[in-house]
This record gives structure tokens, C-alpha cells and sequence, in this order.
């Protein structure tokens, strides 16, 4: 391929990388004032997500000889990526003012997780996908123990990076058993090895498949690979939480998808593989389901709660991968629901953040008792995002749960479904009851207080007006996303 | 000079692999748990370069160039982190780092 038609293809890439240079190149010229890094970082991700969104229905190509496939699917996801580092660039002004670690930093931090983030859902290569997932990983450690003098924020920094590199290194020992048993790590080619192996799965190709899946279960904490998480969410910075409980969930997910499609499973003499492999994710989906439905109930922090609310989210996205499985359909009920998702995780991490510091302690649910009388506007927002959260009608949580389910069912998996909606039933108390505390109790003479500043509240609103307008009107984003094509 | 076989390269790797796990999980010094990672990731690099060796490709070799520079960076990170906790706790002990819990 031509080098221009490279360049064209991967521009929104370019784009990012650039403006990562140019930021930290602003910052360290202006030590003293952040405004012109935050500036150059919303212009780099603006002008991403236009050039990713300008270009998304083009077909697509694989550039530096296959080991990258630049298609509709990861421009749209790059596209999202950019969305959810804009709302937490101007969501986290004031928090990071407040938390006084306002630096320059963050922000290119920010955006080398969003490059990451990018590569990561494009990668065609296991090689490539270990660095991706490093350079998303790397600046994702560094953030969480952005209150360097918090030792909360250094011990979820400490606990994230002792994880991440363990699992790292297990996706690499899996990247070269697959490297050992089909003699490549290109996607394309361990497909075509195992379209011509008649023999069936090998042992060392069995161990490697299984070791990067492991790896990316404890990614996107699916139980019983959940324990790291509410320690993370817990200590991390609030935006910072946030971009875990988004970007890092949403590109892990994906990719974790395009794992568990790596071989082709459909082909002959791998019936038995499959239905292992469906076994599996029916077991964890069950787990997830139970361990986050069952323990979001007993959490007072809220940060603990939206962490086992994220791996009950797993759950039901495993219900989303076993449909993926089923011939002839693609990962457009995984789509929808992370995207669904994402616009009400990013809205509620930035309330979160809203609150005023109060020392050791997190954010607990005592302190949002009385808050209708206190700030009424401020309750109706953190309403409308927990009903999404909690599948109600008329919000986009709704509907993403309502077609992950359908399309379960489709596949015939409708006792998980069952199962799902009963822990649906019984997490929405846990949703439920911070409104109830809102609205009915009087506020608790220890509660904190609430400010968020105008563009905190701003990035709030439109996140609710993306989770109610999708809610009304879900079918256009259905639509398109379902005709985005499956993975291969 | 008799050569390896790779069967052998491939049992030491993956019994390095292993050392490193176990000292991650067992260790509760936070720098040996820092070399454990460095060692898990060394442990993959021998893996890759047998598997290229016996497919006859360069492939493994370059991958383990790349692994390298990613354990570097990995380290300077992790040893940042352990820095920021060593001002704070005074300590690079993983049991004094018991504060979030349910």
C-alpha cells in the first residue's frame, strides 16, 4: 500500500499522536498554568473524534502487513474514546482543582490511554495488542495514584499495577504458546491454521487461547476474577475511576470478544472446543451476575458500589458474547450495551466527583441523604442516570438490557436470561435506594457537601441527555451499530 | 557443542514463568514483586525465542525486542508507584497497604 493511503487510513491515530506530543510539549513550556495543555488536549480529541466519525463508513483495510485493520467498528470506537476523554477533561477541571493535583499532566496521561485505547481495538497482531494494551495500561497506573500524597491513592495504584502486570505477562505467555502451535501471531493466520487443522484443537494452542482470555477476564473483572476492582475504584481518583470504569472496560471488553473469536470455532473437529468454550462463559456469566447483583446490596461506599455494579455489567455482557458465538450473529448486543452504558457511567463518575473532600474517607451513601432540599436539579440527575443504571424504561439502560437479553434468548440461553433478570430485580434496590435516601431522609449532619462548578455540571447534563434521547429513540443507535460488521 | 533441545528451553521457561508467578503471590516485599513481574515477562521472552527457533522464524526474536522495552517502561512505572507509597507509609511492605477494604 501506498504510504499516502497509510497516512489517510490511520489519520485519526496520527491525529492523537500528535496532540500527545503537543501537550506535553505545552505542558512543560507553561509549568505555572494548566490552561493551555487542557486546551490542546480537548483540540487533539475533538479533531480525533470529527476525523474518526468522517471516515467511519469507509471499508476496511489492513495497513503495516496485517498487523493493524483499521475498520468502521474500531473508527467508531476510537470515535466514543474521544467522547469519553472530552467529558473527563472538562468533567474533572474542578475535581482536580479541588483534590489540588491540578497538573498538566493528567491530561497527556489521559490521552495516552486514549491511544491505547485505539490501538488496542485495531490491533490485528498479539504482539501489538500487548503493547497496546501496556500503553493504555502504563498512564491508567500512573492516574490512579494521582493523589500521590493520599496513601489510599498509592495503595489502588500499587494493587492496579501489580495486577495489570501480572496479567500482563500471562497474555504474553499465551501470545507465544499460540506463536508455538500456529507459528504466527496475526489474527488472520491463527484463524486460517485452524480452519485447516482437521485434527482439532491442540493442547498448546488450547493453553494459549485460554491463557490471553484469563488474562483479559481479569481486564474487565469478570468474577471470580473481580477481587482487584472495588480496592481500584475505591482509591483511584474519582475521573480517574471513571476512565477505568469506561474507556479501560469498553476497549478490554471488545478486545476480549475478538479473543475469544480468535480460532474459528465453526469449523470441523472443533465442536468440542466450543461447547467448552461456551461452558466457560455460561459459568462466568453466573458468577458475575450473582457476586455483583448480590454484593452491590451490602456497599455503603459509593465507588465500591459502582465497581460491583460494573462487574454485574460483565455478566450480563457475557450473555452478549455467548449470542456473538451463535452463527450468524455479530457483537452488536456487546456494542450496544457498552455504549449504552458508558454515556450513563461517564455522567454518575462526574457527579461522583462533585462532592467536597472530607478527608480520609470516600464518598458514602449517608452523604447524599436530604440532597433533593439541598440541590434539587443535582437529584433529578443523579436519578434519571441510576434508573439507567438499573434498567428502568425510558433510559438507554433499558433498552441495552432489554436486546441483550432478546438476543440470548435467541441463542437459546434463556434460563441465563431468567437468571439475569432476577439479579436485574435485585440490584435496582441497590440503585434504587441513593434516591430513596435523596428524596425521604433529612440530611445527615455528616453528610458532605455538593458543588460541582458549571462544566462539571454541563458534562453531567449531556450525559443525561444522551441516556434519555437514546432512551426514547434507541432505534437509530441500534441500527447503526448493528450493521456494523462482526469481527472477521 | 551439543545443542538444546527445545523441549528443554521450553520447560525452563515455563518453570521461570512459574518461580515469577509464585513470588508475585507469596512475596511480600514490593520490589521482589516488581523483579517477579520482570522475570514473569523474561520467562516469555526464552518462550518466544524456542518457539521461533523451531518454526524457523524471526518473528519470536523481534517480539522479544519489544517485550524488553515494554518491561522498562513497566518498571520505571512500578517503581514511581512504589516511591509515592514509601514517602507516605514509610514502608515497601504489601501487608502495610491493607486501608481500602469492605
Amino acid at each position: 500500500m501506498h504510504m499516502n493511503e497509510i497516512i489517510q487510513t490511520l489519520m485519526p491515530w496520527l491525529i492523537l499522536a500528535a496532540g500527545i506530543l503537543v501537550t506535553l510539549l505545552v505542558s512543560v513550556i507553561r509549568v505555572e498554568s494548566k490552561r493551555p495543555a487542557q486546551f490542546s488536549a480537548l483540540l487533539t480529541l475533538v479533531l480525533t473524534g470529527v476525523s474518526a466519525l468522517q471516515t467511519v463508513s469507509l471499508p476496511g483495510e489492513a495497513i503495516f502487513s496485517g498487523s493493524i485493520e483499521i475498520s468502521s467498528l474500531t473508527r467508531i470506537l476510537l470515535a466514543l474514546f474521544s467522547l469519553i476523554g472530552v467529558l473527563f477533561v472538562v468533567g474533572a477541571d474542578r475535581y482536580l482543582s479541588k483534590e489540588k493535583i491540578h497538573l498538566s499532566d493528567y491530561y497527556h496521561l489521559l490521552l495516552i490511554m486514549i491511544l491505547g485505547a485505539g490501538i488496542m481495538v485495531a490491533a490485528k497482531d498479539l504482539v501489538v495488542l500487548f503493547i497496546a494494551l501496556e500503553v493504555m495500561s502504563l498512564p491508567a497506573y500512573t492516574l490512579a495514584g494521582f493523589r500521590r500524597n493520599d496513601s489510599r491513592s498509592n495503595e489502588a495504584a500499587i494493587k492496579y499495577f501489580v495486577l495489570g502486570g501480572a496479567v500482563g505477562a500471562v497474555f504474553l505467555l499465551g501470545s507465544a504458546f499460540l506463536f508455538g502451535a500456529t507459528g504466527s501471531t496475526q489474527f488472520p493466520a491463527i484463524y486460517s491454521w485452524s480452519r485447516q487443522s482437521v485434527t482439532g484443537s491442540n493442547l498448546l494452542f488450547a493453553a494459549g487461547h485460554f491463557l490471553v482470555i484469563v488474562a483479559f477476564l481479569f481486564k474487565v473483572a469478570a468474577a471470580p476474577f473481580h477481587f482487584w476492582k472495588p480496592d481500584v475504584y475505591e482509591g483511584a481518583p474519582t475521573p480517574v475511576t471513571g476512565l477505568m470504569s469506561t474507556l479501560v472496560a469498553v476497549a478490554s471488553f471488545v478486545t476480549l470478544v475478538r479473543l475469544i473469536h480468535l480460532p474459528a470455532l465453526d469449523s470441523t473437529g472443533w465442536e468440542v472446543y466450543a461447547a467448552s468454550i461456551k461452558t466457560t462463559i455460561r459459568v462466568l456469566a453466573v458468577a458475575s451476575l450473582v457476586v455483583g447483583s448480590l454484593v452491590i446490596i451490602t456497599q455503603k461506599n459509593l465507588k465500591r458500589l459502582f465497581a460491583y455494579s460494573s462487574i454485574s455489567q460483565s455478566g450480563y455482557l457475557m450473555l452478549g458474547v455467548l449470542a456473538s458465538l451463535q452463527p450468524g450473529h455479530g457483537i452488536a448486543p456487546v456494542l450496544i450495551y457498552l455504549f449504552g452504558y458508558v454515556f450513563a457511567a461517564v455522567g454518575l463518575f462526574v457527579l461522583l466527583s462533585q462532592s467536597e473532600p472530607r478527608g480520609d474517607t470516600g464518598v458514602e451513601l449517608v452523604d447524599l441523604t436530604g440532597l433533593v432540599r439541598r440541590s434539587p436539579l443535582r437529584t433529578a440527575l443523579w436519578s434519571v442516570l441510576l434508573f439507567s443504571m438499573a434498567g428502568m424504561p425510558f433510559t438507554v439502560g433499558f433498552f441495552t438490557k432489554y436486546f441483550i437479553f432478546i438476543s440470548s434468548v435467541g441463542s437459546g440461553e434463556t434460563p441465563l436470561v431468567v437468571l439475569a433478570a432476577m439479579c436485574a430485580v435485585v440490584s435496582a434496590y441497590a440503585y434504587l435506594r441513593p434516591i430513596g435516601l435523596m428524596v425521604m431522609r433529612d440530611a445527615d449532619p455528616g453528610a458532605a457537601q455538593w458543588g460541582g462548578g458549571f462544566w462539571s455540571q454541563l458534562v453531567v447534563v449531556v450525559s443525561v441527555i444522551l441516556v434519555v434521547f437514546l432512551g426514547l429513540m434507541p432505534n437509530a443507535m441500534i441500527q447503526y451499530l448493528k450493521g456494523i460488521p462482526l469481527i472477521h | 557443542m551439543t545443542a538444546f533441545e527445545p523441549w528443554m528451553l521450553l520447560v525452563v521457561s515455563i518453570l521461570v514463568f512459574c518461580i515469577g508467578l509464585l513470588g508475585l503471590i507469596l512475596r511480600k516485599n514490593l520490589l521482589v514483586m516488581l523483579m517477579s513481574i520482570e522475570l514473569m515477562l523474561n520467562a516469555v521472552n526464552l518462550c518466544f525465542v524456542t518457539f521461533s527457533k523451531m518454526h524457523q522464524l524471526l518473528d519470536g526474536h523481534l517480539t522479544v525486542l519489544f517485550v524488553m522495552t515494554v518491561a522498562a517502561a513497566e518498571s520505571a512505572v512500578g517503581l514511581g508507584l512504589v516511591i509515592a507509597m514509601f514517602r507516605n507509609l514509610r514502608s515497601v511492605d504489601s501487608d502495610q497497604i491493607q486501608l481500602l477494604r469492605d
